[in-house]
């Protein structure tokens, strides 16, 4: 055996761990059969696993269920967010929706008066924007306006009226409950066993 | 994958329920006194760790999954805790020989006496290990961890685990070398 290429020492522990693919496995196997140095080591690291599992637990000495409880401090219940229960919760939402797009056809509004405030030209919006860096500009002249237009029309799937400043209302609203989602999911991320 | 009584159990606590969390500690308390035993080496230590790793749990409760098994969960803590002591305390090996006598009756005085002092010949080159080694030791097989779950728990990358494992293995094989 004195050309033969030895068993690693990572080989010989990923055989006992049975961490090799089969055609490895099968080759070590082989090797082992034939090189007695290598087949020592392994009966030697066998021999550990061996002992290792041979050890049994030692009896409890005393029940330390009332020490325990004893120290445990109060917690405030948290909230239950299982996986089942965000399924369910999906589901139900997604049901709702579901019934609310269907439903659509169905609900007759009542007849809305024509908007009276003609939509301004674009170009008359991007001049207003344009102003709006000027807000703070210290030598304005009294009478300048700075306030945007709000420009009225209807919703094309369920002909409610809406204003420009709802849907900035709205967005914004959006905007700040998924800061305040994200807040609330992110904190506290560190594992506990650290 | 959690038992239906071990997921209830746990859903409870995360409620704040305390008997719940009674009945876990009840349940569990032997597995967790043992892991912290086989890696502190005596009794004492073994329970200030166990009841620290079940204040923790309490503690972070709420942060675990309860469709997956408490006792992994335990025993992971326990490492944790007693790994701490170990970095802040001197090593030590003390085992106590005559504090808690096996319950069982062996056949004989004699052979009770062999297997008990060939188990402590065990535990004390376990515990005379540095405490990286005898972590892995403990993780893989006692808890029988992957490697890739050995070294999530311990931070640490997969290859240092692998080579504390290996030479961790080789220094208990040359020591343990006249045990049959």
């Amino acid at each position: 055996m004195k050309h033969m290429k030895h068993i690693t020492e990572e080989q010989l522990n990923d055989y006992l761990d049975n961490l090799l693919d089969e055609p490895t496995r099968h080759s070590i196997q082989a090797h082992l059969s034939l090189c007695a140095e290598c087949h020592s080591r392994l009966d030697e690291i066998e021999g550990v696993f061996a002992k290792l599992e041979s050890l049994s637990d030692i009896p409890m000495p005393r029940d330390l269920t009332p020490l325990i409880m004893a120290y445990l401090p109060g917690r405030e219940p948290a909230p239950v967010w299982t996986r089942g229960f965000a399924a369910q919760s999906g589901i139900v939402a997604g049901f709702l929706f579901w019934v609310a797009v269907q439903a659509i056809p169905f609900v007759r509004l009542p007849s809305l008066p024509p908007l009276e405030m003609p939509i301004p030209e674009i170009e008359a919006l991007i001049a207003r924007l344009l102003a709006l860096q000027f807000k703070f500009y210290p030598f304005n002249p009294p009478d300048f306006d700075f306030d945007l237009p709000v420009v009225q029309f209807y919703t094309p799937a369920i002909h409610l009226p809406i204003s420009t400043s709802y849907l900035v209302t709205l967005v914004m609203l959006a905007l700040l409950l998924w800061v305040i989602g994200n807040v609330i999911l992110l904190r506290n991320r560190k594992s506990p066993q650290s | 994958m959690a038992s239906s009584h071990e997921r209830g159990l746990a859903l409870r606590v995360k409620q704040g329920d305390r008997e719940a969390f009674a009945e876990i500690v009840r349940a569990n308390q032997r597995v967790v006194l043992n892991v912290a035993y086989r890696l502190l080496g005596n009794v004492r230590d073994a329970e200030d760790a166990t009841q620290e790793a079940f204040l923790r749990a309490w503690q972070f409760f709420d942060k675990f999954d309860i469709e997956r098994p408490i006792n992994p969960w335990l025993k992971q803590i326990t490492v944790n805790v007693c790994l701490n002591r170990i970095q802040v305390d001197k090593p030590t090996i003390s085992l106590d020989e005559d504090l808690y006598p096996p319950k069982d009756p062996r056949p004989s005085p004699e052979a009770h006496t062999t297997d008990r002092l060939r188990q402590e010949r065990i535990r004390s080159e376990i515990l005379s290990l540095p405490p990286r080694y005898r972590v892995v030791i403990e993780l893989r097989h006692f808890q029988e961890l992957r490697y890739e779950e050995i070294a999530h728990t311990l931070k640490r990358p997969l290859s240092d685990i692998k080579s504390d494992l290996f030479r961790a293995r080789k220094m208990l094989a040359e020591r343990l070398k006249d045990i049959a």
